[in-house]
């Protein structure tokens, strides 16, 4: 019942297009997340499965129950706002018990059920000694958790989250994390998670929407987005530092084919069809090895920049007038304009199309 | 050196806002001594001590409240009443065109949310004395001439303008988040306003509601045009005093000590709200 399907989903404030035609579905039970730059349309497309925002055109189903009319009151489902939205002029106890005074559930819920479920939600989050605070005596993850046990209160089949954890600092963040899918697998709700951060989409969803430009790039499993990104956008926006992408020609020399990039010619795996044609390459930092000068297929390239990151280490380097990023393990005899000799591991090697910047599927 | 600096600095501050205050309160003061004294202390040289210039006497008070206190009582009572009418329904009205102005986008014609904002200000950009004329006329014709009613109608759209540009920015300030959290706890759009909204609305509700009040109360030139016996305002029969023979300072000042009070009042009685949220905007 709790699934949640978008179709043909168009949103415009006054002439401007936020989103275009877009088609996806939430599974039931499945904890989701858009991921996206800022302004790709994220938040929208989350107000606009609660009903907050209009939609222009296209439809929202919950189920097979069309909600695209349906005012947010009614939808049943719980959201956890990016700037917490908690009632500044209630207590953190009322804050959390605000859902399940409303008018709607009027007469549903006894004051000791309200009182055990706000102890419960309380519980969850870790607030249960901070009932009678007001909001505004508490630190940013105190709110984030009032927020967060709010949208728990109701216990609804469907809980959308808006960067929930975005301003909250490092160690929080990671904390909370894990809370949130202990959460998730505790209540079986189906969750969709906005943010812009790929390690928390990574981290927590079952499947990632990565959006852009109020468009749908591509919808899959956390290693599908990594693995296998059907474009250059998507390539880019999941990993630290963006995967490398440069385009090489093509030729074929001895039965293989080789691409040659800044003057410098190294053997890719590909078809002899292929020779002639220009090709983006995207290789992760990571799958980028050093090796000792004269190693087959192996480029040239100066030091130019070394942040050590205690055990590993990011090198930037120029090939000819461009940048390469490397991630390998540290390395202190690496200095800055050494000549250094690269090698890409081939199993990781991504193919795009130089004018669509699609995935080639070979 | 720096400390003898900042010494400097405060007592030379001190003594500044000591003078500013003698001089702001130095009017009240002389409206105070001048309701206990009799015509030639008044006339005469300037007296300042009561006691001690002047012997200070209580007839201007005693007049005020034996022979002219029907009269008296009347002025007020019709300020009292003409005053917290308008400035509730300049309350409601210019925080329902307020909220609208501020959550949602208007087009009419060429006229957007700020022009229409604009044209209601512009109620108050010219004098009053302008429309008068044609207020007495319009008054005339709809038999409005000295009722309360016609000055509560008159100052109810004489508020308006001070109410909306006031609760707009309020209500902006107002994260809409808040009321779609509402919406999605299963609030309906009048139980957002009742239960979110308002409540957090109340100081600027408060301080709109003070200052129309203030405006209605001290209001002179069109209640002067526009009244003459049954619906008189305080400040009409205050310089009423002044016309009839010669000048009873002595009345008058007592009249206008009254005439602080209710601002005063009210003032005090939604302090604090105000209080409340000057301090939250800090935050």
């Amino acid at each position: 019942m709790a699934s949640i399907r978008l179709n043909q989903v168009v949103k415009k404030y006054d002439d401007n297009l936020i989103i275009n035609r877009l088609t996806m579905e939430c599974k039931e039970k499945e904890f989701l997340a858009i991921l996206g730059p800022s302004g790709a349309g994220k938040t929208t497309i989350l107000k606009m499965i609660a009903g907050i925002e209009e939609v222009t055109g296209g439809s929202v189903f919950f189920g097979e129950r069309d909600y695209t009319r349906t005012s947010p009151q009614d939808r049943d489902l719980s959201m956890v706002f990016e700037n917490y939205a908690l009632y500044p002029h209630l207590s953190v106890r009322e804050n959390i018990s605000f859902p399940l005074k409303s008018p709607k559930k009027k007469g549903q819920f006894s004051a000791s059920e309200i009182e055990k479920r706000v102890q419960e939600a309380a519980k969850m989050v870790g607030l249960d000694d901070k009932l009678e605070r007001r909001t505004d005596q508490l630190s940013g993850g105190q709110r984030q958790r009032v927020s967060l046990a709010r949208a728990l209160v109701k216990k609804t089949s469907v809980i959308l989250m808006d960067e929930p954890l975005a301003h909250l600092d490092a160690k929080l963040r990671v904390q909370m994390r894990g809370e949130l899918k202990r959460i998730h697998q505790d209540l079986g709700a189906t969750i969709i998670y906005v943010t812009h951060d790929y390690i928390e989409a990574m981290a927590m969803a079952d499947r990632i929407a990565v959006t852009n430009n109020g468009e749908l790039q591509q919808i899959g499993t956390p290693e599908e987005i990594y693995f296998q990104p059907r474009n250059e956008f998507v390539a880019t926006i999941v990993g630290e530092p963006p995967m490398n992408i440069f385009q090489a020609e093509l030729a074929a020399r001895d039965g293989k084919v080789y691409g040659s990039w800044e003057g410098q010619t190294f053997e890719v795996p590909l078809p002899g069809s292929f020779s002639g044609k220009a090709v983006d390459i995207g290789i992760r930092p990571n799958n980028i090895n050093l090796v000792p000068a004269g190693s087959d297929n192996s480029l040239a390239a100066i030091v130019d920049d070394v942040e050590p990151l205690g055990r590993q280490q990011i090198v930037t380097v120029q090939v000819g007038g461009r940048m390469l990023v490397v991630k390998s393990d540290r390395d202190r005899s690496i200095t800055l304009g050494q000549t250094v000799h690269l090698q890409f591991d081939y199993a990781y090697l991504h193919l795009f199309d130089t004018v669509t910047k699609e995935r080639m599927v070979l | 050196m720096k400390s003898s600096n900042v010494k400097w600095g405060s007592i030379l501050r001190i003594a500044f806002l000591t003078l500013w205050m003698l001089f702001i309160l130095f009017p009240l003061y002389w409206t105070v001594i001048t309701s206990f004294k009799v015509p030639t202390d008044i006339y005469g040289q300037p007296t300042y001590i009561p006691g001690i210039d002047f012997t200070p006497t209580t007839s201007a008070w005693t007049y005020l409240f034996g022979e002219g206190k029907d009269r008296f009582l009347m002025g007020f009572m019709n300020s009292i009443l003409i005053g917290l009418i308008s400035s509730f329904f300049a309350l409601v009205i210019g925080a329902m065109a307020a909220y609208g102005l501020a959550r949602y986008k208007y087009k009419y014609g060429p006229m957007r949310n700020d022009d229409i904002a604009f044209t209601i200000l512009s109620q108050r950009m010219m004098p009053p004395i302008v429309a008068a004329i044609a207020l007495f006329i319009m008054f005339r014709f709809f038999g409005l001439l000295d009722t309360k009613l016609g000055m509560i109608i008159i100052y109810t759209w004489m508020n308006i303008p001070i109410t909306v540009f006031l609760l707009k920015d309020y209500f902006a300030g107002i994260s809409a988040d808040l009321e779609h959290a509402a919406a999605i706890d299963g609030y309906s759009k009048f139980d957002q306003i009742r239960k979110i909204v308002l409540p957090l609305a109340k100081p600027g509700l408060a301080s709109a509601f003070l200052l129309s009040f203030i405006f209605a109360w001290n209001e002179f030139l069109i209640a002067l045009i526009l009244t003459f016996q049954d619906a008189q305002t305080f400040p009409v029969f205050i310089s009423g005093l002044n016309a009839q023979m010669e000048p009873k300072w002595s009345i008058i000042s007592a009249t206008g000590v009254v005439a602080i009070l209710p601002p005063t009042l009210i003032a005090i009685l939604m302090d604090k709200y105000i209080v409340s949220g000057l301090l939250k905007e800090q935050k």
